[in-house]
């Protein structure tokens, strides 16, 4: 018995199919979400994101401050799609009962990667925020810096480190079926 | 793939952590449900969201206390056993029966956890509330995409729990193989 036969029960191709679409999904509303801020932020419009509700605030930024917010949020956004997209492989290679295919294990590794860079990237993003805001908000007069301390949210890095984890995992598994069919 | 010899220490570090996470957040928990009015005090906190506790009867703060202690207890289970894979994968032995029933349990754990927070988190707001002389009693139930996100984090565990089942599972074969 391979482990593609293993992999046969109802619920995991079904969750995984499922999953691949959620993913995809997200990998779309992510560029258009980041985007959306710079491109909607006005006195009248309210960005809600993570929670935080950004106020216009009278601190509309010009055309040169949105460019610069709208580049940095969206490498960062577009880098997380494309860790999703890996992912997305993950899940259509399980969904098909090629759970430890090379596809879907280095699809797993690089979304794990890619989620690990992403977390301290949306640090410099949300610092970059505050800045174009209090630049906006006193119309360009002075040049204003947020000083925060920088650092990530522990558990976002602790989930990034257990993805990792699971990666290297999803590593091992590929060379355990490799043996597996080596006896088969 | 990551190196051997970093991925035994990143696996002990998350064992480490986890296991001082679990103590801390324990310890805050018993705490804080016994000894909410005076915790609750304690924030320095001015305003409107400063958190008056005074009008805590013993009977809420009992409610208070199941409600804060259990549900943490069992997510500090699921996180003792994420612990053991951990402490299995450091040893080499990422596919033992300690380490996969371990990971089952945490991705068990982390869904039931996801869904149960979805009424334990507004009761634990609306006893806060009533206990607040300053505040009417009020209740507040949040679905955002923060809900969502945790829910389909807690599915991709459950997700990766499973490949380290199919994984054991063929290892198991090669063993008996060899």
């Amino acid at each position: 018995m391979t482990i593609n036969h293993l992999s046969g029960d109802v619920w995991f191709p079904r969750i995984s199919s499922l999953l691949a679409q959620i993913v995809l999904l997200a990998a779309i509303i992510l560029p258009i979400q980041a985007a959306a801020i710079w491109l909607f932020w006005s006195e009248n419009v309210n960005v809600t994101i993570d929670g935080q509700t950004f106020y216009g605030d009278g601190a509309t930024p010009g055309v040169a401050l949105r460019l610069i917010g709208l580049a940095a949020f969206l490498i960062v956004a577009l880098i997380q799609s494309w860790g999703l997209l890996g992912l997305r492989r993950t899940f259509q290679e399980a969904s098909i009962g090629q759970v430890f295919s090379q596809r879907s294990v280095q699809g797993f590794r690089f979304f794990a990667i890619t989620s690990l860079i992403v977390i301290f990237a949306n640090e410099a993003n949300w610092l970059l925020f505050e800045t174009i805001k209090e630049w906006a908000a006193l119309e360009g007069q002075f040049g204003s810096f947020t000083v925060t301390n920088g650092l990530p949210n522990w558990s976002e890095v602790s989930a990034a480190l257990l993805l990792l984890f699971v990666a290297q995992a999803f590593a091992i598994g590929r060379g355990v079926q490799e043996e597996n069919d080596g006896f088969v | 793939m990551i190196p051997d010899a970093l991925a035994t220490k990143i696996a002990r570090v998350m064992a480490v952590l986890i296991l001082i996470f679990v103590v801390i957040v324990m310890l805050t928990m018993v705490s804080f449900g016994l000894f909410a009015k005076s915790m609750a005090a304690l924030i320095p906190v001015d305003g409107p969201d400063k958190i008056d506790l005074s009008g805590l009867t013993l009977g809420l703060q009992m409610m208070l206390f199941v409600l804060l202690v259990i549900p943490t207890a069992f997510s500090c289970w699921g996180l003792l056993g994420l612990r053991k894979t951990f402490l299995e994968a450091a040893d080499g032995r990422t596919f033992s029966t300690p380490a996969v029933s371990g990971f089952r349990r945490f991705a068990l754990v982390s869904l039931i956890v996801v869904y149960a927070n979805v009424i334990i988190e507004p009761a634990i707001f609306a006893i806060l509330t009533y206990a607040d002389p300053n505040q009417p009693g009020s209740l507040s139930i949040e679905f955002g995409s923060e809900e969502i996100e945790a829910i389909f984090n807690a599915i991709m565990i459950f997700f990766a729990a499973h490949v380290f089942v199919l994984a054991k599972q063929a290892k198991d074969e090669n063993d008996a193989f060899i």
